[in-house]
């Protein structure tokens, strides 16, 4: 709850243009997002790119923003880092069609992994690797759900979804998302 | 109830009770191991998840180039004019504060202060003053490159009265008497610079200045390389050396990926060269490359003499989807409108 009210205390200071304030929100939140849209994007540079874009929109935006008004300020930011990534392929959409919901991935097969896979590192690109093979939502669980840890209300927000239809989709996406690391795995062997 | 439905609600029940306690991930799937070892396998997994984190080196350039690209913006807001004075202790592209905490959440000023008064006393152990000694280096280095990098000159290319300076400050920074680490890691930004430049130009129809560019990141490259085999050859750990190395040759293949879809063939051909000699440098110095799924077990030395590093030369265009121009603007001066919206 401190957590909270501390960044209750920024987001209202940075509404009222306090450069620090938003500074500091900047520097809890860096992070997280670039990894969020490297994990969609697959490039660091392309990460680069949309991240600032998503920072700056919030610097511009943040007085729209309202602390307790059923929203968290994480889910706020990823929300606009998630449409900042739609928008930047729906320009594109002609020649890339990433996101698109009719080309749902074959199904995979059941190979459960061992034990040794799951439990060892990630590597970012492995995980960029195996989210590819998921559909856009589960996706979009996996990232924001589990890589993130916002909670399944945040999450639905953010795709604009119910929470219980969150909650069915998890999980159906960690299992297959543990088949893509396996299948993953066993193509690098 | 179906043993699939009885598995989705332990798992949301299990997520719900680890949003208030991290650990608790790991102790239900201990607890779970051995009457569902498949679901303790993905509670296994999801801790794992929450690990996941880009390079040391990409996040710094990242924040380096993020940080500086919203203090334009703001700095914009302001006027465009004379730096405002809370701007100048904003430092947007140094490194993120300790985390805040919930004893410390109320007080950051407090314990910043008290970081200061503590202080090493004289009686210390020989040992322990050379750590404290290594760190005060490390933060001073860390605030060179800090302070500098803030500067405006950044983003500036060849041709622009800033890039002078940026050159300088490369120069000061590979001039310090560092270690093979640090040096490396100066090294290594120095080379993703030139090569972003080159993009820049590359977009912007430059074409030998881009070529040029890439020549000197392809001598860059060459000494990131010859400085890990030279660690490797006084049996030193070059890992971190072969990471910053990995994470180059990375970026490198994203952004020709990223020109072999916006067509641009001169570029793609440039690249790909530099990309085949640093393959041969790699090659020649017997340097393996981290590859992504796994540790380098052996310090960065290649196993073989003849081994080859993971990233290919000859990327697919359709091995990463990047839309074009996505990757293109990298600071350089592009204006970011309007990319996201804001959703309330």
């Amino acid at each position: 709850m401190l957590l909270e009210e501390h960044e209750n205390q920024l987001v209202m200071r940075a509404s009222g243009r306090d450069h620090e304030a938003f500074t500091e929100l900047y520097r809890l939140y860096n992070e997280r997002i670039y990894r969020y849209v490297r994990l969609k994007l697959g490039s660091p540079t392309d990460a680069e790119d949309i991240t600032s874009v998503v920072f700056c929109n919030a610097w511009r935006t943040i007085d729209h923003f309202a602390p307790h008004r059923d929203t968290s300020f994480a889910a706020w930011l990823f929300r606009i880092a998630h449409h900042a990534i739609i928008d930047r392929y729906r320009r594109f959409r002609e020649t890339v069609s990433l996101n698109n919901e009719q080309n749902q991935p074959a199904a995979l097969a059941v190979q459960p992994g061992p034990e040794a896979q799951i439990e060892r590192q990630i590597e970012i690109d492995e995980l960029y690797a195996a989210l590819e093979l998921l559909t856009p939502e589960q996706r979009e669980v996996v990232l924001l759900r589990f890589v993130e840890g916002l909670s399944a209300r945040e999450v639905g927000q953010i795709m604009g979804k119910q929470e219980g239809a969150v909650r069915g989709m998890q999980f159906r996406a960690i299992e297959s998302l543990r088949r893509a690391l396996a299948r993953g795995a066993e193509a690098a062997q | 109830m179906s043993p699939k439905l009885d598995r989705t609600q332990q798992l949301n029940e299990i997520l719900d009770e680890a949003e208030n306690s991290p650990g608790a991930l790991q102790s239900a799937a201990q607890r779970i191991q051995t009457h569902d070892p498949e679901l303790a396998s993905d509670l296994r997994l999801i801790a794992a998840l929450r690990n996941v984190a880009p390079a040391r080196p990409e996040m710094e350039t990242a924040r380096l180039a993020i940080g500086q690209r919203l203090t334009r913006e703001i700095l914009a807001e302001s006027g465009g004019g004379a730096e405002p004075a809370s701007l100048r202790t904003l430092h947007l592209s140094e490194p993120p504060m300790p985390e805040v905490t919930a004893t410390n959440a109320l007080a950051p000023s407090l314990a910043a202060r008290a970081s200061i008064i503590i202080r090493p006393v004289a009686r210390w152990a020989r040992q322990r003053k050379r750590a404290v000694i290594s760190i005060a280096v490390a933060a001073a280095i860390l605030l060179a490159v800090g302070v500098t990098l803030s500067m405006a000159s950044v983003d500036s290319l060849p041709g622009s009265p800033l890039y002078g300076l940026k050159l300088s400050e490369e120069s000061f920074l590979l001039a310090l008497p560092l270690g093979p680490d640090a040096h490396a890691q100066v090294l290594s930004m120095v080379a993703m610079r030139r090569l972003h430049e080159a993009q820049a130009e590359a977009q912007a129809h430059h074409d030998a200045e881009a070529q040029s560019l890439l020549n000197q990141y392809n001598q860059d490259m060459i000494q990131l390389i010859t400085l890990a085999a030279s660690v490797n050859a006084h049996d030193g750990d070059s890992s971190a050396i072969t990471a910053q190395i990995s994470q180059l040759v990375l970026t490198q293949d994203s952004i020709l990926r990223s020109s072999t879809t916006m067509g641009d063939s001169l570029f793609q051909q440039a690249l790909s060269a530099s990309a085949a000699t640093v393959q041969q440098t790699l090659q020649q110095q017997h340097i393996a490359l981290p590859n992504g799924n796994a540790q380098n077990n052996d310090k960065g030395r290649s196993p073989q003499p003849t081994a080859t590093a993971t990233a290919t030369p000859t990327p697919s265009p359709q091995a990463t989807p990047t839309p074009p121009g996505v990757s293109g603007s990298h600071g350089h001066g592009h204006h970011h409108g309007g990319g996201g919206s804001n959703n309330q």
